[in-house]
């Protein structure tokens, strides 16, 4: 693309209020030529603000961020457990350096409680009506499966992401087994 | 050896090939692994747009932070005519003008500011171009603190972040002529501020309003 006239284009965008047609293109061009840059910063400085800078994001902030929010919404499930019972609220800041991550030890137990439960659970057969599962669009567990998991509702507490889940059908007895490395007794 | 009827990693690997909508069915339906490849894939551009409108990292991530827990609390009240973009840019941006608001007195004291660009100056000759994103970034905070917090977020989104102006009036839950309103008004302001604070940076602004 050649250099626009970024006068005219300018003074369009001004009385439109919106960006004219081809502005985008020659916003593409712009970023490439120090000359029209400096046209266009003469004409109109405001479009050096284009250029504000850009906070760097790594893959650590971004897990840090999914513990972050996993903690908070788990806070807000247990009432009293977090930070010695202080309110949420949805207010900003207080999260993250409240220090409400989990608890390692107390995870661990939870977690070996939470099979033993579940396996008790449905060894004893069909209970009450557990309500109705999410459909599962990215996989397709059993339904026996879904159902137990959904009823067990304390599992999703356990956080674990390369957990396997077995199940094991007899007439009289149905086993649901979790499978994961920090379980290892 | 029993069957395996589940796997969380493949459930959360198949998240992977969803678009943004799909992700957020899967989260009305309570799905965390949905949430978590939301998390994955936003949190960079949320924190860009709670930095630009914040000026710091720290409030920004904790900005973004409450965001995606307060998409997860309200995850029913989702209506899915809107693009996903717009409504979690929208949960994102009130938060973070509110945190503007509670600290706007902060913002006043920028003459530090003033007089380190003035010292730089003769490196770059009054060079909007030749400035660094820092400096660039400091003229912005500096300029902007004459601007209301929804001209404020309407100028970055509209100006900085692209967005169209009707995509803009849903994020900020007005009309698109009030974009426009807010957007020239923010123009109009930025640049008389500009000519008063740093008259070397006005260019062709000198002589009134109009580019």
């Amino acid at each position: 693309m050649s250099c626009p006239s970024w006068r005219a284009l300018l003074a369009e965008r001004e009385a439109l209020g919106e960006d004219p047609r081809g502005f985008a293109e020659a916003l593409a061009h712009l970023d490439g030529c120090p000359a029209c840059r400096r046209e266009t910063l003469a004409l109109d400085p405001l479009l050096a603000f284009r250029r504000l800078p850009a906070l760097a994001v790594s893959a650590s902030d971004v897990e840090a961020m999914r513990q972050a929010v996993a903690a908070m919404r788990r806070a807000s499930r247990v009432p009293g457990e977090a930070a010695g019972g202080a309110p949420l609220g949805g207010r900003p800041i207080a999260g993250r350096r409240a220090g409400w991550l989990p608890d390692g030890a107390r995870s661990w137990g939870r977690a070996a409680a939470a099979v033993a439960l579940l396996a008790l659970g449905l060894t004893l057969g069909p209970g009450r009506p557990v309500p109705e599962p999410p459909s599962g669009e990215a996989s397709t567990p059993s339904r026996q499966v879904q159902e137990a998991l959904f009823q067990a509702s304390f599992v999703e507490d356990l956080d674990l992401a390369d957990a396997r889940i077995y199940q094991v059908d007899s007439a009289e007895m149905q086993v649901v087994m979790i499978v994961h490395p920090s379980l290892d007794l | 050896v029993p069957e395996l009827a589940y796997s969380a990693h493949r459930h959360r690997a198949a998240w992977k090939e969803a678009t943004d909508l799909e992700l957020l069915v899967g989260i009305q339906r309570s799905d965390e692994a949905a949430l978590d490849e939301l998390i994955q894939r936003k949190t960079a551009p949320l924190v860009q747009l709670a930095y630009r409108i914040l000026g710091d990292a720290e409030e920004a991530r904790d900005i973004v932070q409450v965001t995606f827990y307060r998409l997860w609390e309200n995850r029913t009240r989702f209506d899915h005519r809107w693009s996903p973009n717009t409504w979690i840019y929208r949960i994102a941006s009130n938060l973070a003008i509110d945190v503007l608001r509670a600290r706007r007195s902060r913002e006043r004291a920028t003459e530090p500011v003033r007089q380190h660009l003035r010292s730089v100056a003769p490196d770059h000759g009054w060079d909007l171009d030749r400035l660094g994103e820092a400096e660039i970034a400091a003229i912005f905070r500096e300029l902007a603190s004459g601007l209301s917090e929804r001209q404020r977020l309407v100028f970055l989104l509209r100006e900085v972040e692209g967005l169209p102006s009707q995509e803009v009036a849903r994020v900020v839950g007005c009309r698109e002529s009030t974009v426009r309103n807010h957007l020239f008004n923010a123009r109009k302001t930025l640049r008389a501020e500009l000519r008063r604070r740093y008259p070397e940076y006005a260019g062709a602004l000198r002589g009134g309003d109009e580019p």
